[in-house]
């Protein structure tokens, strides 16, 4: 299987995402924000379709059009601050009528590798963009691990003391953006959803510390990614629907472990 | 040095939250504040530390150093994945990276730990501890980056009386080393050690004494 280049390009992008997805998307599990991921792999479908249609670059229109997607959603978060799942719905459901629509005018082919992703079909383009992405990723989370970790714990101590909150999520909302924009053109929009909130599903189950859940996080996914890709190879399944099938069984597991913990220890 | 000056706040929508309100808070003293639920402590307390801005009058803050005890953090969240040491090691965050912790911070870390009894659960998860601890918790975390001035809305609530004792004396004796203290309360018995307390209610805030010629003694105080 290795001896093909294709799949050693997709081994590496595998755990390449499998680093990024989870560092960055554990910030929204614990923001109560999981299904913005989802709306954000959404948008990224809109944003490809724009770019199709138009003639610009798919996966550049998708990034813009995800960043701007998040700053509408936490918008409407302040706006609605009781009902934050409103600005998800609300970009969720745009993100889906205009993808729906413009799918129609963009070559079908093209429309479905984006919807499905090609992570065996790799551009150097991509590889450039997941690399540069997961250093950015790996950069935030272990040099301003901290900050954010206060800004999670509580905003308006965090500002008390003097710490830039509004840069700090600023920032992680930007990186989320990317990394999704940029996974589901290689996992498919419909898989990175899911790949940015598992993976801290799986870790929460070990009841362990804010540093050691990440860890367990990436650790996680790695796996997932990595023995997902091996299965649909020797099983001539879809790269990213054994990915979740993979991460889901994980999270059994998971969930396994910690029953049995809680019960008998 | 905090003071504020015809000071008025409403959220959108709503009647003012403080109307006209003055205060004044000099270096090195301790001030109590107690009122009933809902009658503007805590927003009295956001605008002095500048998370809201209010629509009338002034607000002056000199103070460099400012640790706050809020009531609600992600320690009220039983899912949050988060130990001990974790939490009282936020205290030393600012903008600056903070990968390691240097060996002074972490003597301090232990140092505090202990003095707080917390040294036995430091990789405990903070959803597996009782009231009382979380607050011990709140408050390490607030005194290890050795502040100039402790703003604390109601950071008594769950405390055992072993915690409470701890915490008044530990408030007492760091405002004799001249930390500033700002403490909300519902309870007048923890503010027996401060300078002055005063009563927000209606939006208005008064002198304590001059509520208690009113004889609008608060049930819960």
């Amino acid at each position: 299987m290795l001896t093909y280049s294709f799949m050693q390009i997709a081994f590496v992008v595998a755990i390449l995402l499998g680093i990024s997805l989870p560092l960055i998307g554990s910030g929204i599990v614990y923001k109560r924000l999981s299904s913005s991921g989802d709306a954000l792999a959404h948008s990224s479908m809109a944003g490809v379709a724009i770019g199709l249609v138009s003639g610009l670059n798919p996966l550049l229109v998708s990034v813009i059009i995800c960043i701007v997607s998040f700053l509408i959603i936490e918008l409407l978060r302040k706006k609605f601050s009781k009902f934050s799942e409103i600005g998800v719905v609300v970009v969720l459901s745009t993100a889906i009528g205009i993808a729906g629509i413009l799918s129609n005018y963009a070559k079908a082919s093209n429309f479905d590798s984006y919807l499905f992703g090609s992570i065996i079909l790799i551009s150097t383009n991509e590889l450039i963009a997941t690399i540069a992405l997961t250093i950015l990723v790996l950069t935030f989370t272990l040099v301003f691990s901290r900050q954010f970790f206060a800004c999670l714990y509580s905003e308006d101590e965090a500002k008390t003391s003097g710490i830039k909150t509004n840069a700090y999520n600023f920032i992680h909302s930007l990186l989320l953006s990317i990394t999704i924009a940029v996974g589901a053109k290689i996992v498919g929009s419909l898989v990175v959803s899911s790949m940015v909130v598992l993976p801290t599903a799986i870790a929460l189950q070990f009841k362990k510390g804010y540093k050691t859940t990440l860890i367990i996080s990436v650790i996680a996914s790695v796996f997932a990614m990595l023995s997902g890709l091996t299965i649909s190879y020797y099983a001539d399944w879809a790269s990213g629907a054994t990915i979740i099938l993979v991460t889901i069984v994980i999270l059994i597991f998971a969930f396994l472990y910690r029953f049995i913990k809680e019960k008998f220890f | 040095m905090i003071k504020l000056t015809n000071v008025s706040f409403a959220f959108s929508n709503t009647d003012e939250v403080l109307n006209n309100v003055s205060f004044e808070m000099k270096d090195g003293e301790f001030i109590g504040i107690l009122g009933p639920n809902g009658g503007g402590k805590s927003t009295f307390l956001r605008l002095v530390l500048g998370l809201l801005k209010p629509q009338k009058g002034k607000i002056e803050i000199n103070e460099r150093k400012i640790s706050y005890v809020s009531q609600t953090t992600s320690l009220n969240d039983a899912s949050f994945p988060a130990t001990v040491k974790e939490v009282v090691a936020l205290g030393f965050v600012k903008n600056k990276p903070l990968i390691f912790l240097s060996k002074e911070q972490k003597q301090k870390l232990n140092n505090i730990l202990e003095e707080f009894e917390l040294s036995d659960l430091k990789n405990k998860l903070i959803s597996e501890l009782s009231g009382g601890q979380l607050q011990k918790v709140k408050i390490a975390k607030a005194l290890i980056s050795n502040p100039s001035l402790i703003v604390l809305d109601e950071p008594d609530a769950g405390i055992d009386e072993n915690g409470h004792e701890l915490l008044i004396h530990t408030i007492n004796s760091l405002n004799k080393k001249g930390v500033s203290i700002l403490f909300v309360s519902h309870h007048k018995d923890d503010l027996e050690f401060a300078n002055k307390i005063y009563f927000i209610e209606d939006g208005s805030i008064i002198p304590y004494e001059e509520e208690l010629k009113r004889g609008h003694h608060h049930v819960n105080l």
